[in-house]
């Protein structure tokens, strides 16, 4: 018989080999976690001998994520054109009735609550849903409207189809300003009250094989709780900067509510919680030395999610291991630190597949052609320009607290402004006073500026895109903004007038 | 302003923990009702929301039990313990054990006058007290 070889001769094992074993019941599996004790304690070359394959895990939201689904034909035929399935629309990017779930789409009637990833959860949970669609009615597809209802197992094809999944790492939020803000990164506590981080770490799929030695289109995966495959690198694989990731499709059909999750994040929108593991075969040294990866080892970016820009200013440098520990250190000082992912679950992911493994239920693949490790992530090309607060931004007439409301009413007439304010002698923020403020204050007797001026003061920072400072002023229905840096020394300040004059708002 | 009932066994009955709590923080705590007898008692008092988190924790530490208004309730079906509502409590109610399994503490839980881990939840797990 011919044997074809596919691996280099340097390779310990093969994938062949690894099944056959699986096959035989004498596989030896380890999960990613056990792998690093083991190689901690009996070294490099006994783990080589004594370990066939590493089970990983991840289990997070992942937005960019979906399924594919066709409904079937009705009688007499519709081509749809626009669909609801329990009020969340969704697309029609085929024929007439193939649909895509987009798992960030949200229900119309209770947005940021119920969104495309519940509505793939409850059909992977056998649940009816209500299919709505709208057409426009040709000559084959004569109708123009349908409503019924439907369960997975009156679908066709129900695959889940994920265009970036399972990030090696992600990066750990924090926010600056004074208000909390609430993120596809979590809620985000004012000053730095708390910091938010995502991934399993050490125990990250493509974490324990940094160069994608094993991993690529084809390779068989955990997902959702069934058998899945690579399909390719994800979008936005980012695979020099460690932040690869992949694109994966499954069948719902056979997946489990516990490892696909409809969630929401307050305010930002609604997502889905995907459990994902890859087993790395153990061909040789390398792939050992990788699967050790501790997360002491694995860094990644504070970032200030308090500016709202592409890049985010960068505040310094953690691994999983202090992540994991539960607080941090930024500047010197404790911040309290906790995960959006699911570290537990993550676990079970691993515990599963490797469960599967030894009983005969999963087999490993080689690639047909490994991720790229070579594609870079570029920025959207802006042919518009952006406008930011320090484009218009202007020096604030200001006062200290020890000045008379007489003087004070004097500057604002000779200045003809609306707002003062209030700065200490380091010309640090204190306070904000209107015109009204002072005729107020005139026309009751009061004398002191401590009395009635404002220490809540909503501000803005420089690099501020101007329609954050617009949605603030909004939001809080006032019309102008101090700027300050990062120390509170005011910079100078934005006014509505400025906004609109820009943005025409 | 914010509700809670302090209560507290007889051997703390005679020390004057209130007022030198009111007088460490220097804040105005209004007493509802009140019911003292030898064997302890308790009282209903009334505490301005920005100190709420403080007081509660000095008054714990003075020994007294402190029962809030309803507290939240956490679906454990629901729950996939990713930790995000950990950071958001000021009490430290909301913990991991060791195997990453996230750990309710009533006794320590603000209830509704904090709420705060309610919005904080992706699986939307938490009721609001
Ligand atoms: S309600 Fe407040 S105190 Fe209670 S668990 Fe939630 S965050 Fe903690
Ligand atoms: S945020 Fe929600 S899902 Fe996450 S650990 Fe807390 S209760 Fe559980």
């Amino acid at each position: 018989m011919e044997v074809i070889v596919i691996s280099s001769k340097k390779n310990f094992r093969t994938v062949k080999e690894i099944n056959d074993k699986i096959r035989n019941g004498d596989v030896q599996v380890l999960t990613a976690l056990e792998m690093k004790k083991l190689v901690e304690s009996s070294g490099v070359e006994v783990a080589l001998k004594e370990v066939d394959v590493v089970t990983t895990g991840t289990f997070g939201a992942m937005c960019s994520s979906g399924a594919l689904i066709n409904v079937g034909h009705s009688d007499p035929p519709i081509k749809i054109q626009r669909a609801w399935m329990n009020d969340v629309e969704v697309s029609h990017p085929g024929a007439a009735v193939d649909l895509f779930i987009g798992a960030t789409q949200m229900s119309e009637e209770q947005p940021f609550e119920y969104g495309g990833g519940h509505l793939i959860e409850d059909l992977i949970r056998g649940k009816e849903v209500e299919l709505r669609a709208t057409a426009y009615g040709t000559d084959c597809y004569p109708r123009t409207q349908i409503k019924t209802n439907l369960t997975k197992d009156d679908l066709n094809q129900f695959h889940l189809l994920n265009f970036r999944n399972c990030y090696q790492r992600y990066v750990c939020a924090v926010n600056s300003l004074d208000q909390t803000l609430y993120t596809y990164m979590g809620k985000l506590l004012p000053r730095f009250r708390n910091a938010n981080f995502s991934g399993a770490g050490e125990l990250n799929p493509l974490m324990n094989d940094l160069t994608y030695e094993t991993i690529g289109l084809g390779t068989r995966i955990f997902l959702g709780g069934a058998q899945g495959y690579v399909i390719s690198e994800g979008t936005q694989h980012d695979p020099k900067n460690r932040f690869g990731t992949i694109m994966v499709k499954g069948n719902c059909k056979q997946m489990s509510p516990e490892f696909i999750q409809g969630a929401s994040f307050t305010n930002y929108g609604t997502t889905l919680y995907v459990g994902l593991g890859i087993p790395i075969p153990i061909l040789n040294k390398d792939l050992v030395k990788k699967t050790a990866i501790r997360d002491e080892e694995i860094y990644t970016d504070i970032v200030d999610y308090g500016i709202p820009r592409r890049v985010r200013p960068k505040l310094g440098k953690v691994n999983y291991k202090e992540l994991k520990s539960g607080s941090i250190r930024i500047s010197g000082k404790k911040v309290k630190a906790s995960s959006l992912s699911s570290f537990k679950k993550a676990k079970q992911v691993s515990e599963l597949l490797k469960l599967w493994i030894e009983n005969q239920e999963f087999y490993l693949t080689t690639p047909i052609q490994r991720l790229p490790t070579d594609t870079e992530f570029k920025p959207m090309k802006q042919t518009q320009e952006t406008s930011f607060v320090s484009n218009v931004m202007h020096d604030a007439v200001t006062c200290t607290e020890d000045e008379e409301i007489q003087t004070i009413a004097n500057r604002i007439v000779t200045k003809s402004v609306n707002h003062i304010i209030v700065i200490n002698a380091d010309k640090k923020l204190r306070g904000i006073v209107t015109s009204w403020d002072i005729t107020k204050a005139m026309a009751e007797g009061k004398n002191e500026l401590s009395k009635f001026v404002t220490r809540r003061v909503i501000t803005a920072k420089p690099e501020e895109p101007l329609e954050t400072a617009s949605r603030k002023m909004a939001k809080y229905n006032i019309s102008a903004l101090p700027v300050i840096n990062r120390e509170r020394k005011v910079l100078g300040i934005v006014t509505a007038e400025d906004v609109s004059r820009l943005l025409g708002k | 302003m914010a509700k809670i009932l302090l209560k507290f066994s007889e051997s703390l009955v005679g020390k004057p923990i209130i007022s030198q709590i009111i007088m460490k923080y220097n804040v105005p705590i209004n007493i509802i009702t009140a019911n003292i007898t030898s064997k302890g008692g308790e009282f209903l008092a009334e505490i301005p929301d920005e100190i709420l988190v403080k007081l509660v924790k000095a008054f714990r530490k003075k020994g007294l039990i402190v029962t809030l208004p309803k507290l939240i309730d956490i679906d454990e079906k629901e729950c996939f313990s990713c930790g995000a509502c950990i950071t958001i409590c000021p009490v430290e109610a909301l913990v991991f054990d060791k195997d990453f399994s996230l750990v309710f503490d009533k006794e320590k839980c603000l209830g509704s006058t904090c709420n705060a881990c309610v919005d904080a939840c992706p699986a939307k797990a938490i009721t609001s007290g």
